[in-house]
């Protein structure tokens, strides 16, 4: 796999953390990239050379410094569009994917009137404005609003995260809440599709790829079946984003949600998606400065999107820190590193040759991220991740966000190894040769 | 030792895989109501696994001879349940038993807990969850009154634990589910 990407540990050393050493002087083996991902030295050095040179506003001053932030800070958002194969207007800052997917959720709501539509001044806004929306419900929101009867579909694979917000539109709105669930090797199970997306359904939302299972969904087959029946579809492609070439536009969905922490990027900065003319007719959420174009004591008008989603100081460093992650990702490409880790999921499938190993999710490499979710017979996760602790590997125990997955395969928690690009075959060696001593260390019978 | 030897003491790895009192049978938490507050108590009957008080006792006390209470407790960052039901009598625990699932940490602070606590006085047991808490806040370093030590007995294991901030609560499972169990069996804490 180091033919793909030939300086293959040049680039590892290009993140200071993956230097250190933990418990008692043992290399790190950073296995939990898919909750978040470590940091280039370029990223880092992006955000502070912003704190110590041109720290300012954006949009706001007619200095220099306050024109140089905002320069970086709208090429930022061409870059991080162009990384998905979208338009720069099309790509709202939020403050990750969970933010992102509430953006939405809460733009249906408020469309809906059910957040209690007074607040929000009608098509009727008295200011009329130029490129905007008179008050947050333009004469286009209708089209987002949800009635009882209406459907919302997600799959039963979901992060609480593209889970929680749709359980509280459909409370709010009346509408259902119906899902396509998994089969018993972790896939999302389509043979019922058309039974769950109907023509009832006006959503569609759905992970990309698993943050648990590491199982890309079938996507094609999801939003065709969404498209036929003229439901919004909303992709969660957090997981996929870092690690695979992902187009959006080439997708074809109406909105997507991304987090930079989890693509090399800083925390507290994510991206959602919306095509523009859906972006244009959204209710935004928050409202306040930089949202607005004209405002009196009584009504105001939007600004057009993005700048209608982003009300107040804006998290600049992290958004500049986003984009230079994009432009390391692009550097490397993705093809290269997807190529990468197709040799890592390799590697790592093999921990159920262990005794006692079982993976949860897809057991085969088709399809699949570098994400694998384990348990250890008769040792608890959280057992399993202390011992590998012990050995300097870092995996994620417990439900990952992800209760209802896990009910679904009957186990209450699982040990996760996520690999990533800076990942070596010897990080995955060195999982395997640990978690065999698992069994051995709690004196299981076999062992 | 290694800080993981420290936190799997030998006692630890027995108890969890041997665990005291976790018998509690799940029909009979079921039908306990699970009062909602702790006002809402219950008075049981004796069974063959409970003390039977001395006749007359009720009366010159005033409070209740016998109660019982069930607590369930989560941790939702892991997922580890514990339920766990105490009878008590008079000043006494006459009788505790639990179920539930979760890491050997978690179980096997339970099963000792149990063992501490089965037939020990109600005050007894608050002391000995106050000088857990203790040790649990100790940072590795344990008790420092040796008649503490000798009071949490087994217990003591789980001063490797304490090294371990994400591993805390785990071990305070049980404990934090015979507290609540106490208080819905009506008694002031
Ligand atoms: C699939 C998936 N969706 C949503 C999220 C939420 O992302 P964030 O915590 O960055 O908002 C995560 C990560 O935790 C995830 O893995």
């Amino acid at each position: 796999m180091t033919a793909t990407l030939p300086d293959f540990s040049e680039l590892r050393d290009e993140f200071p953390v993956l230097g250190r050493t933990v418990r008692d002087d043992k290399p790190l083996v950073y296995l939990d990239s898919a909750a978040t991902a470590q940091k280039p030295r370029v990223v880092l050095d992006a955000m502070m050379d912003f704190y110590e040179k041109y720290n300012a506003a954006v949009h706001r001053g007619a200095h220099q410094l306050a024109e140089e932030a905002t320069t970086a800070y709208e090429d930022s958002r061409s870059a991080v569009a162009s990384f998905v194969g979208v338009e720069g207007d099309e790509i709202v800052w939020t403050s990750g994917t969970s933010a992102a997917i509430n953006t939405v959720a809460y733009g249906f709501a408020n469309a809906s009137g059910v957040l209690g539509a007074s607040g929000m001044p009608g098509a009727s806004g008295v200011l009329g404005g130029s490129g905007g929306s008179a008050g947050g419900l333009g004469a286009g929101a209708s089209r987002f609003a949800l009635n009882e009867g209406d459907e919302i579909v997600i799959t039963e694979a979901e992060h609480h995260s593209n889970l929680v917000p749709w359980q509280q539109l459909a409370a709010r709105t009346g509408a259902t809440l119906k899902w396509l669930g998994l089969t018993d090797d972790g896939r999302i199970d389509i043979s019922d599709i058309e039974d769950v997306i109907t023509d009832r359904t006006r959503i569609v939302s759905f992970a990309h790829a698993s943050n648990v299972t590491g199982a890309i969904a079938p996507a094609e087959a999801i939003l065709d079946a969404a498209r036929a029946v003229g439901a919004y579809t909303v992709l969660d492609a957090c997981q996929t984003v870092p690690h695979m070439p992902v187009n959006l536009a080439d997708l074809d969905v109406d909105f997507a949600a991304f987090s930079a922490h989890k693509m090399f990027g800083p925390t507290g900065v994510g991206a959602l998606f919306g095509k523009r003319e859906l972006l244009e007719d959204l209710p935004p959420v928050f409202t306040g400065g930089s949202m607005v174009e004209r405002v009196t004591m009584t009504d105001f008008t939007c600004a057009p999107p993005p700048a209608k989603f982003e009300a107040g100081t804006q998290m600049i460093a992290q958004v500049i820190g986003f984009a230079v992650a994009t432009r390391w990702l692009s550097t490397h490409g993705m093809d290269a590193i997807a190529a990468h880790e197709a040799g890592l999921v390799k590697e790592l499938l093999r921990i159920q040759e262990i005794p006692g190993v079982r993976i949860i999710g897809p057991t085969d490499a088709t399809d699949r991220l570098a994400v694998v979710a384990f348990v250890v017979d008769g040792v608890h996760p959280h057992d399993v991740g202390q011992v590998l602790d012990d050995a300097g590997i870092a995996v994620r125990v417990g439900h990952h966000c992800a209760q209802p997955l896990h009910r679904r395969f009957n186990v209450p928690a699982t040990a996760r190894a996520s690999a990533s690009v800076y990942t070596s075959l010897s990080d995955v060696q060195a999982l395997r040769e640990a978690l065999a001593d698992v069994r051995t260390f709690f004196g299981m019978d076999d062992a | 030792m290694s800080e993981l030897a420290a936190m799997y003491q030998q006692v630890i790895l027995d108890a969890a895989k041997h665990p005291v009192g976790k018998t509690l049978d799940p029909a009979l938490a079921d039908s306990d109501p699970s009062p909602s507050s702790p006002a809402d108590v219950r008075m049981v009957e004796p069974g063959p696994d409970i003390r039977v008080v001395e006749p007359g006792r009720e009366a010159t006390d005033g409070r209740n001879p016998r109660t019982v209470g069930t607590s369930h407790q989560y941790n939702p960052i892991c997922g580890d349940e514990i339920t766990l039901r105490v009878v008590v009598d008079h000043d006494h625990i006459a009788d505790v038993q639990w179920m539930g699932q979760g890491c050997s940490i978690s179980q096997a602070s339970a099963s000792i807990m149990v063992g501490l606590t089965q037939g020990s006085t109600v005050a007894s047991a608050q002391h000995l969850d106050s000088l857990f808490h203790d040790l649990m806040n100790s940072r590795g370093k344990g008790l420092e009154n040796p008649a503490d030590e000798d009071a949490l007995e087994d217990a003591n294991a789980f001063v490797g634990t304490s090294l371990f901030p994400a591993r805390i609560k785990c071990a305070l499972l049980g404990w934090a589910a015979l507290k609540d169990a106490l208080l819905r069996a009506g008694v002031t804490l």
